[in-house]
């Protein structure tokens, strides 16, 4: 077990908001079994009081979600000083075999949650509140979720052993190895940045056209797409190096914290971008384009600017 | 972000001085509790490691089945020839057994040439009474266990082979300096080794410099590999055995906190649910004049907002001014009981962000939970019974 | 135009059920000046209520403006007040430890204007009562004939198109009640509906009011 500050930080805040979120899980089930707008009973007088709590807890939640995240990123980050042959996160998520599914699941959870808030924000803003239902049912899903990232989280950290040694990310993300992932590292430059400027420009028509199904499920390749090149492309143009393949190290102070940048811009491009598609709304349509360009932008500029600088490109 | 909404939120504010008031102080009190432990752990952490700046690249041990044994002399030679080292030295030191209670005293030797103990022990080389005289220098702690002894002037001292070796004691460290001296007796190299049954031809530990930092790590391995009875740690592998250390005290800290945190929310959550006449009027007027369930528990926050914030930096400030000004009296006791690293004199502040940020995490929201079921309950209040 | 059709309204309290208005039906025109009058408990407030969107018949529509107010959601409810309901309270119900100028306000606030309008629109009525040096005032400090004056600028500061008074007059002096009245006058010419809920003598002679309606256990008499 790792007894740390910012361990038990996350852990205590975790909790409390699954604590919170109970009481929202228990109003969703209520609501889920008697809601009926069209009545005027005693019982729908209290859950339309009650909704409000709901969606008091789970902003509540969202925010403080949002930025525990990034302060977990930043956890792993500060354990790397701590376990033995760590450099940066990427160590630390895989010392235990908990660490992967946590992250994963802590990202699903971040976009279910901004989901729900959107989904409620829309349901205000009708009279009659059409996706109460539904959005209690999805809060039941998200909760349950929400508890398993706890569970996993505590498991995680009850799992590393400080004194052991955990590997570096030149090791796990090298191209040697078996895995899918060195796999795709040795796929040539070309295609790689090939492969993410297309489906830039693919979203980009999307836009143009408003064409939202196919906006939306661009963004959502573009997920995997944009965290693949710049592990393999993009990123060692931000470290200057050809073999460093690591999307931890640029949360660390020596590349100005630059990745805190780039993934909150790309969470909430992608994030947009999928809510375009279910609620066909140009305003998120617009967002998200902002987004994902600001993203696009910004690890473009690195080769780019490696090459003013140096008249050559880094392969 | 409406303003209006701010603008209200502090107007109202005043309505409820005193409640406001008090939740106001616990949030402040708490923040300042847990800044200044936090800080004072900080300041002593980043100041050991400064300290530890100072050690050698690489310290050599022999450890067998998990203890430690003195190390030959001879192994000095194979190091020195590694390409990358500058020196290689040995030092004399161990724990020793004062009396069937198990009173344990640090004995440390010295000679003319020492230089590796860091400046903790300058007022010692200075003085070359203790080599000359065949004296001791005694702890402020060492010192209070032999009085009690009635051994004012001199220490006796058992070596392993059972002999009684009697040296004067020439000068008990000063009090200022108790905190890490409070242990020692520190004595000439020879007798030292008398005491802790250490031969002419052995040392307790190696110290090897390495003048290049990225030979380091190399270095270790070469020397590691020499012999499987040795065990060598490099400064950075000691740096994160203290960086571990203090996380630990702090998470432990944390976790006592939590009992705090506990009744943070249970008090702001108690004492902000009762609503008075006066509180119940304002909101059904408000209501009535078009505010919605929405606006009324947004103006709570901003409420919140503006406590947090206040109590938030004041016990921040608060918390730098009693650490760095007043150098955190009491609370230094906390960690006067280390072992392994000792604290420094004087507490210095270091930035370090990541810890404002701890503590804003750790407080502000607990204060807001709290905040969450009273303000949804003032806000859906009936407003039929009270417009009458 | 505010139609109430067969409206009821039942209250849970101390697990017995309470009955506040049974069937009540009521056309009230655009322009309309009505009093409603009975003792306290009869239903008066209540219908009010119902009107403003604070509370939610168990059975029967309201409509008002040509809104269906009875099937709103709260955000909507409270958005249909801030168009188009003017509430004067008895006791004027201000805050008294706050400003005028942030009394003024308070109406204001959801609508999240920029800052020149929100500015523009409370000297607008700070001017029209004949309030404007006392805008930094505490209301507490203020006369009585004042007070007044700050609680009707604060009911239409936005215009609303429906006044609802709920028993205004009744703490009131003469003369205070009379300039009240002189209010009321000038809105009924501005074609605003109107309806007090009051049991002062005062209301059923005046000229101006279109209809006397008289209420008693939760029922419109006849």
């Amino acid at each position: 077990m790792l007894v740390n500050p910012f361990v038990i930080a996350n852990l205590l805040l975790e909790s409390l908001l699954l604590a919170l979120a109970f009481i929202a899980f228990v109003v969703s089930l209520q609501v889920l079994m008697w809601w009926d707008f069209s009545k005027n009973d005693t019982l729908q007088y209290r859950l339309q009081k009650r909704i409000y709590l709901v969606s008091t807890i789970a902003k509540y939640i969202l925010s403080l979600k949002i930025a525990l995240f990034l302060f977990f990123i930043y956890t792993l980050d500060h354990l790397s000083l701590v376990l033995h042959g760590a450099m940066c996160a990427v160590g630390v998520v895989d010392a235990s075999s908990y660490g992967k599914p946590l992250l994963f699941l802590k990202i699903i959870n971040l976009y279910l949650f901004a989901f729900w808030i959107v989904l409620n924000e829309e349901d205000y803003r009708h009279a009659e509140l059409p996706y109460t239902k539904l959005k209690s049912f999805l809060f039941l899903t998200v909760y349950l979720l929400f508890g398993i990232e706890l569970f996993l989280e505590y498991s995680y950290f009850a799992d590393i052993d400080p004194m052991s040694l955990v590997s570096c990310c030149g090791a796990v993300f090298s191209k040697s190895g078996e895995t899918v992932l060195a796999a795709l590292l040795q796929l040539p430059n070309s295609l790689l940045y090939g492969s993410f400027y297309a489906l830039f420009l693919m979203l980009a028509g999307a836009f143009v056209f408003r064409l939202y199904a196919f906006y939306a499920a661009f963004s959502a390749l573009f997920i995997p797409v944009a965290l693949f090149t710049l592990i393999g492309y993009f990123g060692t143009y931000i470290y200057e190096l050809p073999t460093h393949h690591c999307p931890f190290c640029l949360l660390q102070k020596e590349y100005g914290y630059i990745g805190y940048i780039l993934y909150t811009v790309l969470f909430f491009g992608t994030f947009y971008g999928m809510l375009s598609g279910f609620f066909r709304k140009q305003n998120y349509l617009k967002r998200s384009f902002s987004f994902l360009l600001i993203y696009t932008l910004l690890v473009s500029f690195y080769p780019l600017w490696y090459y003013m600088q140096n008249g050559k490109w880094l392969y | 972000m409406n303003f209006y909404l701010l603008d209200f939120a502090i107007a109202s504010l005043l309505l409820e001085k005193r409640k406001n008031l008090f939740v106001f102080s616990m949030l402040f009190l708490v923040v300042f509790l847990a800044g200044s432990f936090l800080f004072t752990a900080s300041s002593m952490r980043q100041m050991t490691l400064h300290a530890a700046d100072a050690l050698p690249e690489i310290v050599v041990q022999k450890r067998v089945g998990g203890r430690l044994y003195p190390i030959s002399m001879e192994t000095i030679l194979p190091i020195v020839e590694i390409e990358g080292v500058a020196s290689v030295t040995p030092r004399v030191w161990g724990t020793y057994t004062f009396d069937a209670q198990g009173t344990l005293f640090s004995v440390v030797g010295v000679d003319r040439y020492d230089y590796l103990y860091g400046d903790s022990l300058a007022s010692v080389r200075k003085s070359d009474k203790i080599i000359q005289g065949n004296g001791v220098a005694v702890g402020e702690g060492v010192y209070r266990v032999l009085k009690s002894r009635f051994f004012t002037k001199e220490v006796h001292l058992l070596s392993p082979k059972g002999e009684m070796l009697i040296m004067p004691i020439v000068t008990v460290f000063p009090k200022s300096t108790a905190l890490f001296t409070n242990d020692l007796l520190v004595m000439d190299v020879q007798k030292a080794r008398k005491v802790l049954g250490i031969s002419k031809d052995e040392a307790s530990d190696l110290l090897v410099d390495v003048p290049n930092p990225d030979e380091v790590d190399t270095i270790a391995q070469k020397i590691s590999l020499l012999s499987p009875v040795l065990h060598v740690r490099t400064k950075e592998q000691i740096r994160t055995v203290y960086e571990e250390m203090f996380d630990y005290r702090s998470g432990v800290f944390l976790l006592l906190f939590t009992i705090v945190l506990a009744t943070l929310f249970f008090l702001t959550s108690e004492r902000l649910s009762g609503l008075s006449h006066a509180q119940r009027k304002e909101i059904a007027v408000l209501k009535a004049i078009g505010w919605s369930i929405r606006n009324i528990i947004s103006v709570k926050f901003y409420e919140g907002f503006f406590i947090a914030s206040f109590a938030y930096f004041g016990g921040v400030a608060a918390a730098f001014f009693y650490v760095y000004v007043l150098q955190a009296p009491l609370l230094r006791f906390v960690f006067s009981g280390f072992s392994t690293v000792r604290p420094p004199l004087e507490l210095t502040f270091f930035p370090d962000w990541s810890l404002l940020l701890l503590l804003f995490l750790i407080t502000v929201p607990v204060y807001f939970a709290a905040l969450i079921i009273p303000a949804w309950r003032a806000a859906v209040e009936d407003v039929d019974e009270v417009l009458r | 135009m505010i139609e109430l059709k067969d409206v009821s309204k039942k209250f849970v309290q101390q697990n017995r059920e309470i009955v506040a208005l049974e069937s009540v039906s009521l056309k009230i025109q655009t322009g309309e000046v009505v009093v409603i009058k009975g003792r306290s408990g009869s239903g008066k407030s209540t219908l009010l209520s119902l009107m403003a969107a604070l509370a939610k018949p168990t059975s029967g529509e309201v409509i008002v403006q040509n809104e269906r107010i009875s099937r709103l959601s709260d955000d909507f409810a409270a958005a249909f007040r801030l168009r188009h309901i003017g509430f004067i309270f008895q006791r004027y119900n201000l805050f008294e430890q706050m400003s005028v100028f942030e009394n003024l306000l308070a109406p204001l606030v959801p609508l999240n204007l920029p800052a020149k309008e929100t500015k523009e629109r409370i000297k607008r009525v700070l001017e029209r009562f004949f309030i404007e040096e006392k805008a930094e005032a505490k209301v507490r400090v203020l006369s009585g004939g004042e007070q007044q004056r700050v609680a009707i600028a604060r009911s239409l500061i936005n215009d609303p198109s429906v006044i609802l008074a709920d028993e205004p007059t009744a703490n009131l002096d003469a003369a205070l009640a009379k300039e009240f009245i002189s209010v009321l006058k000038g809105l009924k010419d501005k074609k605003r509906t109107i309806v007090v809920a009051t049991h002062d003598p005062l209301f059923f002679n005046l000229d101006f009011v279109d209809r006397v309606i008289e209420m008693e256990g939760g029922r419109v008499c006849l």
